[in-house]
Order: C-alpha cells, then structure tokens, then sequence
C-alpha cells in the first residue's frame, strides 16, 4: 500500500483512477470538459471538479500547483469520528472500495494530518471482522461490507485454512488441476451452459 | 476522452484474474487512436503557445493523459503477459486451440519464444552432474508415492508411458500409474488423483 | 483351468505386470475391486480399471484396452462365457477370472493355461473333462485302418458307443447349465487373498461385509449358504478387533453387531424404514388399504408412538432407539412377520455415525444405477462410497438416491398390486412397467427392478417375470424363480435362451447374468407366448 507507485499494477491505477473533489487555482483554456456542469471551452478559477486523483495529482505536483485537492467524504472530519468509534458498522463495499489505498495517496493532503490515523484505527478495528468472514461459512453476508483489498485478504485467509485443515486430516493432499486450466474450463462450461 | 476507455480494458481484465480472455484488439486500436488526437492537439496547442501563454497548462494536463494512456496500456499488456506465463507452465508447451485463439499474434510469438527459452534451460538444467536436463514443471508439490490412483476426466485418447506401454485414456477409466507419468495431466485437468 | 493357490498362481503372477482390471456393474464386484485396488495400491501393480456392464462392453472394453497388456482380470464377468472364443486374445494374454456367476462356462474350465479361474467352487458340479471333450481326429484314422467284417463292426460298435457317448454328454450339459446361479461373493475370495498376503485392512473387511450383506439381501445366494461365506469374514473381524483394542477409538473399524434388517433406517424414519424393507412390506401387505393400520398396529405394539417413528431417526427419543431391537423381536412374532433383526456388521467411525453394511449395499445400487446420473460416473461414486475413512460424501449422496429408489420401487408395487397388474400366463406370472411413469427411470436397470420383482413375488410359489421400459423400444425382462428367499437357481436364463430361438424374436441376450435380458418392446407379447408355451 505504499505511495510509491507500482508502475505496471492494475489495482494501483484503478486506486488512482477514483474521483477527488478538487478546487482549480488558474484558468485551464480548452480544459471545460472536465466540468460536466460547465458548457464553456475553459476551465474557470475557482471551479470545484471531481477528477480521477492520477490527474489531480500531476496539477497539484506543478509549480505552482494548478489545483487544491480536498479530502473525499469518507475521509472527512464526520466519517472520520464514525470510523474511529466503530470502524465495523460501516460498508467500505459502498462508501470507499479503495479505503486504505486512497487513503494512502489523500493523506498527505489532509491538513490536520489525522487520515492516516485514522487509516491505522480502522484496519485494526476491522482486523477481527476480516478474520471471522474468513472462517464463516456464509460467505456471502460476511463478505458484503468489506472493501477489494479486505475481501482478497478474506479469500487469502480461508484458502490458507482450508488447505491447512485438509492437511491436518489426511496429511496428504492430492494433486490437483493447475489453477488457470480449471477456470478456464469452468468459464467454457458456463459459457456453453449461456449458449 | 482521458483515459476512460483504457480503464474500461483493465476492469475487464481485472475481473477474469483466472482466466486469460481474448486480446482486445478493438479496444486497443481505439485507445491509441485517441492518443493520436491528444498528440495532435497538444502539436497545434504547442505551436500557438507563442500567442498565449497560459496554453501551455493545456498541453502539459493533455500530456500527463498521454502518459496515463500509455502506462494503462503497458499494464495491460503486463498483466496478460503474466498470464501467457503461467499458461505455459499450466498447459503445457502445445496450448489447446480454444486458448491459442484468446491471444494476440505477437503474443503468441512471445509464448512460442518463452517456452523455447524455458525448455533450453530445462534442458540445460543438472548437466554437470549427468542429467541430461530437468522438467521443472513437474513435481511442482513433493510426490508422497510413486504410483498414484487417477481418474480420467476426459476422453483424452492413447497415452505412450515411458517403458513403451500404451494405454487409452477414456472418460471415467481409472488407472494406477508412475507419479510421474500423471503429473502434467493432471494439472492439465485430464485426470484427477483419487485419494 | 483352476488356480491352484490363490497366491502364488494368481497375485503373485500379476506383480511388476501391468493389468487390465474388467469389473462387472453390481454390488459384490465393487467391494471386490476396492480390495483387489488396495492390494494392487501396496504393490505397486500398475492397472487399467474399466467397468463393464454387459458381454459387448466387455468385448469392447477389452479391445480399446488390450494394447501391451498380458494380464486381464474379470471380476463377476466373463465367466459364463467362452472368453477365448468371445474376445480372441492374442496367445500369450492370460485372463484371471472371478466371477460369482455360475456355471461357469465348460472352455474356460478345460482351458490349458490362457483362461485361469482364480476360484473353485466346490458346489459347482462340473462334468468330467472326458465326458465332454473327445479327440475326433483319432478316431478318424482308426477307422480307416481297419478293415474286414470285425472291422465293421467294430465300426459299428464304437459308433454306438459315441452315440451313448454323445447323449450322455448333452444330459450331463444340460443338468450342468440347466439354471444359472450366484457361488461365493468374490469379495469373499479376495478377503482371503489379502489374509494370506498378510495385507488385511479394515477397508477389505468393510468391502467385503459389504458384499455379504448384498448376497443376502439381493437373495442371490440361500440364507444358510450366505452364512457360510461370511464365515472367514466373521473370523477376521473377531481378530482385528482383539489385535486393535487401542486403536478403536482413533479409526474406523468394522464391528459385528445385531441390527435392525431393516433398509437406511439410521438415515431415515423408522415408520419409512419399516414400509420399505424388502422383509416386511410385502407381508404387511401395504398395498391394500389395510395395510397402513397394520403398520401403525405394528408400532402400538412396538411400543414407539406415531409422532416419534415419524420423524428422522437420529432425532428419535434414546430410550426408543435402545429398545428398537427388542422391541421390534417381540411385536414382530405378534404380526406373524420374520422378525427383522439379524447380526450383521457395521463400520464404526470415530466422531461419526456408524455405517450398516446392509444401507451401503443400497447406496452403492443407487449410485450404479441412478436416474440421471452416467453410469460409468455412478460406478466411481460407488467405489468412492467404500471408502472407511474421513467424512464420506459419496455415501451421503447415494444414500438419498437410495431411499428415492426404494420409494420409487414401494409405490411401483403398491399400484402394480393394488390395480391387479400383476398377470398370471400359465406356469409363471408377469408384471409389465409401464413407460412414461415416474418409476419406469428407477427401475430400468436390472438391480432395482429385481428389488421390485422380489417384493412383488414376496417368496410365492409361483416364477415371476418382471419388464420395465429400457432404452428406446427395447424392454429389460427379468426372471425370478419360485422361493428365491430358499433355493435362488434360477432356470430363466436357459428358459429365455430356448424361447428365443423357438419364437425367432431377435433377443439381446447381453447381460451377464442369463436371467436377464433386452428385446424390442413391440415383440414382448410373443416372446411371453412362446415362453408361456415353453414352461407348460
């Protein structure tokens, strides 16, 4: 989850490819579009725009910055107190898929610096969550709330615990088909079951 | 307009992280082709740069679009090359046809390539100490016996085994072979260990 | 040829060969190949393993198979049949046979060397190899070379002698093949093969308490003969578990126990359980209208009230289900029902229900011959249902094909008694499965529908014939004979073959087992007619 950008990672440019509210700082000529609320060519001074945070970015690293990114709401003073009571009530599915790995690239924006506290908080509150959903067998349900990267630590989680228990009962366990062969298969089959 | 369709490619790579799916070609061709335009206004925007200088703004935000465009695109093709990777070590050297028409020609130039590559330095592999080359795609797990019971998934046809015997791979046959004669059929989803 | 020792000769032949495993579709062949797997499974005897159905599957499992192969092992096929003459084999392939289906046929027992019989039944009794083969050629030349009136009549003499001789001989064959019938279960056979390879498991004995259990409740073999057989078995299973007290706990392990006879009950209710077992039913006579009361009559006195023998059994009162086997030996009398208890064996699991020989026999007839599921496919689920350790889903599965089976098959008889369609044509009666009824996808395979014919019969003096729809156009006929429970030769099998020929109906007589067989439904009433004319 670091800031510095994996260059070739799919997750990394989906995280940066989420909407930040932003307040432009200089007129942008041709640049209107970015405003769907605008019909004119330009970008006037003072625009408040939601832009993907890869291009807020590069305006804000320009000197001067061309833009002043604000914090998302999740990340604001309100969700914050939220999430810093009990991080488990809240649906980071709906609210902030990338929770943790926005809040890596926001952070530095955020004046009071408090985010990444906050980030910190609410992974250990949630910490126990991931874990039950890991062991649950109604997967669904206890999957619903959990943001991309909590639902993939979730699947890590009871892959690792199945094989650990299938071990522990057979001590042996059996050869089996190669990964990318079996889901390859179980896509025709579906796809041929669609036809 | 920026970068929105290459995000598009990526989700759908992102959601078949599994499987492979087929190369889009359509997609690509179109995302250069924007890049194209992007170039061309940036020339013409450049140009005029002399005449007004907040222009330069313009070109500089459009340039950080072309550069987004690119890194998208490279990771596309990353991550599939990722995938043809694991293709060979999955299926083996000879994919079945249904995969080889899910990749590109140069991609598939690249698989021939590396499996060429991956099997001289197989070959290459124990010379010293009197292998004639190791297969390291077998024995991917430790082999607990030597023989194994397996059950044959698909109507596969005639199997040569190493000692010259001959035997007909039928649906739903079960046989008791040399690990190592079933190994890469297993993982190839042919037969299926039974414990 | 018989094997001498079943050791030496036999297993001991196989080892370092690669073998070609031909097992037949029934209960007693799956329990045999599971302990034949294991024994190879220590060896490391490298095998092909097919299932086959009939003597075409037979015939074609071995020609796609016999590539390098010099050892075939048939296990409940291939038998009845002249193998060398069905299948020609190239000269140096030896097949071993096992089959539990009798007689077996009089080539492969005079065979030199290529058809070895791995087991001799002494019941069988087998005709002399001189009263049955005779060298003609010799004979030829010695008549040439004679001459003169002594020569004529010597001629003469010795054509009567071979006439004498050639009658004898088709008397001797045909009390020899007159009925087909099942010997020893074949797993029984290997059990003590493994007992002599010091290879005996707790899998084998389970595998082979199985195909007791299908002996008996199958009425392929008399009670007392089922006795017998299991006497080995009962042996080798007071030993292991003397020699194993300590591990009890930690494996599974089969005990001999009494139980309730009764089909799935563990898995069932015991009111379902007691209207489907092939024991009662048919004496509670639950087609009738009566019937009912007499089963909830059955239950008052019994002791179990309606509301506990009507919900799963494994939920049923403790007190209940300690009693259930007094209680059912002291009502049983009272009805003038065969008391339903029997010492039987049952494969304790630790941390898990037991398991009774008698419902995995059902389950693994269920799997072979299950409504939709490939026969071939059913055949894995049902080696998979052997299995002693862990958790067993494949058993699970069939036991719920399995109590839909027997539904299927008590609501078959039910209307079929109950709206007279059980036919008498003189020496024997018949009763036709109409296609396109629930039941007819049940009992299509020989298995289920020989439940329903017994049950039908419930041990009447009369034989009974049985057909239900096949595979399109075609109809499976099935013939039991009269008393199966006592005496189960059956003399369908010769019957059908004769009537075929007289009727000139073009029967498909592919089934290992002769009493069974296929023909084409529209000619059904004419087979039946020559039949009828044939027993008379």
């Amino acid at each position: 989850m670091g800031n510095q950008s994996n260059y070739l990672s799919i997750s990394d440019i989906l995280v940066t490819n989420e909407k930040v509210p932003c307040k432009f700082l200089h007129d942008l000529p041709k640049m209107g579009f970015l405003d769907p609320a605008s019909t004119e060519d330009d970008l006037k001074t003072g625009t408040n725009v939601e832009i993907p945070l890869w291009l807020a970015e590069s305006l804000y690293s320009r000197r001067p910055p061309l833009v002043s990114v604000d914090l998302p709401k999740i990340y604001k003073e309100a969700y914050r107190e939220i999430l810093n009571a009990d991080a488990c009530t809240v649906d980071l599915h709906k609210l902030g898929q990338h929770f943790y790995e926005l809040g890596c690239y926001i952070a530095k924006h955020d004046i009071k610096g408090e985010v990444g506290n906050t980030l910190v908080n609410t992974f250990r509150q949630r910490f126990r969550m991931i874990l039950s959903a890991s062991a649950s067998t109604d997967s669904i349900s206890a999957l619903q709330p959990l943001s991309d990267t909590e639902r993939e630590r979730t699947a890590g989680a009871a892959s690792t615990e199945k094989a650990l228990s299938t071990w522990l009962k057979r001590g042996d366990c059996p050869l089996s088909t190669a990964n990318m062969v079996a889901s390859h298969r179980k896509r025709k089959r579906a796809e041929m079951e669609m036809l | 307009m920026f970068g929105e369709k290459v995000i598009e490619l990526l989700k759908e790579a992102e959601r078949n992280r599994d499987t492979i799916d087929q190369y889009n070609d359509e997609k690509v061709r179109q995302i250069i082709e924007e890049m194209h335009v992007l170039f061309k206004m940036n020339m013409a925007d450049a140009n005029a740069t002399t005449e007004n200088k907040s222009l330069w703004t313009t070109v500089q935000v459009r340039h950080s679009a072309l550069e987004r465009n690119k890194r998208c695109l490279l990771a596309y093709l990353y991550s599939r090359m990722n995938k043809i990777k694991t293709l060979r070590w999955e299926f083996g050297s000879v994919l079945p046809p249904d995969v080889r028409e899910l990749l590109s020609d140069s991609e598939y130039e690249w698989f021939s390539k590396y499996s060429t590559n991956l099997a001289s330095y197989m070959r290459s592999l124990g010379q010293d100490i009197g292998y004639s080359g190791i297969d390291l795609t077998e024995n991917l797990r430790p082999p607990k016996s030597l023989y194994i019971e397996v059950l044959c998934l698909t109507d596969y046809g005639k199997l040569e085994l190493e000692d010259g015997d001959v035997i007909l791979l039928k649906k739903n046959s079960r046989h008791f072979l040399p690990t190592s004669e079933c190994q890469t059929l297993i993982r190839q989803g042919i037969l299926k260990q039974i414990m | 040829m018989f094997v001498e020792d079943i050791r030496n000769d036999f297993y001991n032949t196989l080892l370092g060969n690669r073998v070609l495993l031909l097992v037949h579709y029934d209960v007693d062949a799956i329990c045999a190949c599971k302990i034949l797997q294991g024994l190879f499974k220590c060896d490391n005897i490298s095998y092909t393993l097919v299932p086959v159905g009939g003597i075409s599957e037979l015939k074609t499992a071995y020609e796609e198979n016999n590539e390098e192969i010099k050892y075939v092992v048939l296990l409940n096929c291939g038998g009845t049949i002249d193998l060398v003459d069905i299948l020609q084999p190239d000269e140096e392939v030896v097949f071993f046979v096992l089959d539990s289906h009798k007689p077996t046929d009089i080539c492969n027992v005079y065979s030199d060397g290529q058809v070895r019989l791995v087991y001799k039944d002494e019941e069988e009794n087998i005709p002399n190899f001189d009263d049955i083969f005779k060298d003609d050629d010799e004979e030829d030349e010695n008549e040439e070379v004679e001459s003169g009136r002594e020569g004529i009549e010597a001629v003469v003499e010795r054509r009567r002698a071979r006439k004498a001789w050639e009658e004898r001989r088709h008397t001797l064959m045909f009390n020899y093949t007159q009925f087909s019938y099942y010997g020893k279960p074949s797993a029984c056979v290997l059990l003590e093969l493994a007992a002599r390879s010091s290879r005996l498991c707790q899998a084998a004995l389970w595998a082979s308490a199985v195909a007791t259990a299908a002996h008996s409740a199958l009425h392929a073999r008399s009670p007392a003969r089922c006795l017998l057989d299991a006497e080995a078995l009962h042996r080798y299973v007071a030993a292991a578990q003397r020699h194993d007290d300590s591990a009890a706990n930690r494996t599974a392990c089969v005990v001999m126990e009494k139980d309730a006879w009764l089909p799935l009950y563990r898995e069932w209710t015991l009111e379902a359980a007691l209207s489907h077992a092939a024991t009662l039913a048919p004496k509670l006579k639950l087609y009738a209208r009566s019937g009912s009361s007499r089963l909830r009559q059955l239950l008052a006195d019994m002791g179990f009230p309606l509301q506990q023998a009507r919900q799963a059994y494994r939920s049923m009162d403790v007190e209940l289900r300690r009693s259930l086997l007094t209680a059912l030996e002291t009502a049983a009398p009272k009805h003038k029902l065969p008391v339903p208890t029997k010492a039987t064996f049952i494969l304790q699991r630790p941390h898990l229900p037991p398991l009774a020989a008698l419902d995995t026999v059902y389950v693994i007839m269920a799997h072979i011959e299950h409504e939709t599921m490939p026969k071939a496919e059913g055949f894995q689920q049902a080696l998979a249902a052997l299995e002693v350790s862990g958790d067993n889903e494949a058993w699970r599965r069939g036991a719920a094909a399995a109590r839909k089976c027997l539904q299927a098959v008590a609501s078959l008889v039910h209307t079929t008694l109950s709206s007279r369609r059980l036919l008498l044509a003189g020496p024997f009666s018949y009763f036709i499965v109409q296609e396109g009824t629930p039941e007819a996808g049940v009992v299509r395979g020989p298995l289920w529908l020989g439940e329903a014919a017994r049950w039908v019969a419930g041990g009447c003096a009369r034989p009974l014939l049985a057909s239900a729809p096949g595979p399109p156009a075609t109809c499976l006929l099935l013939g039991l004979p009269p008393r199966f429970d006592h005496e189960p030769r059956n003399l369908f099998g010769a019957a059908f073959e004769q009537a075929a020929t007289k009727s000139g109906v073009s029967v498909s007589l592919d089934y290992v087992d002769s009493s069974v067989i296929t023909l084409p439904t529209s000619q059904r009433a004419q087979f039946l007619d020559a039949l009828t004319a044939l027993l008379a």
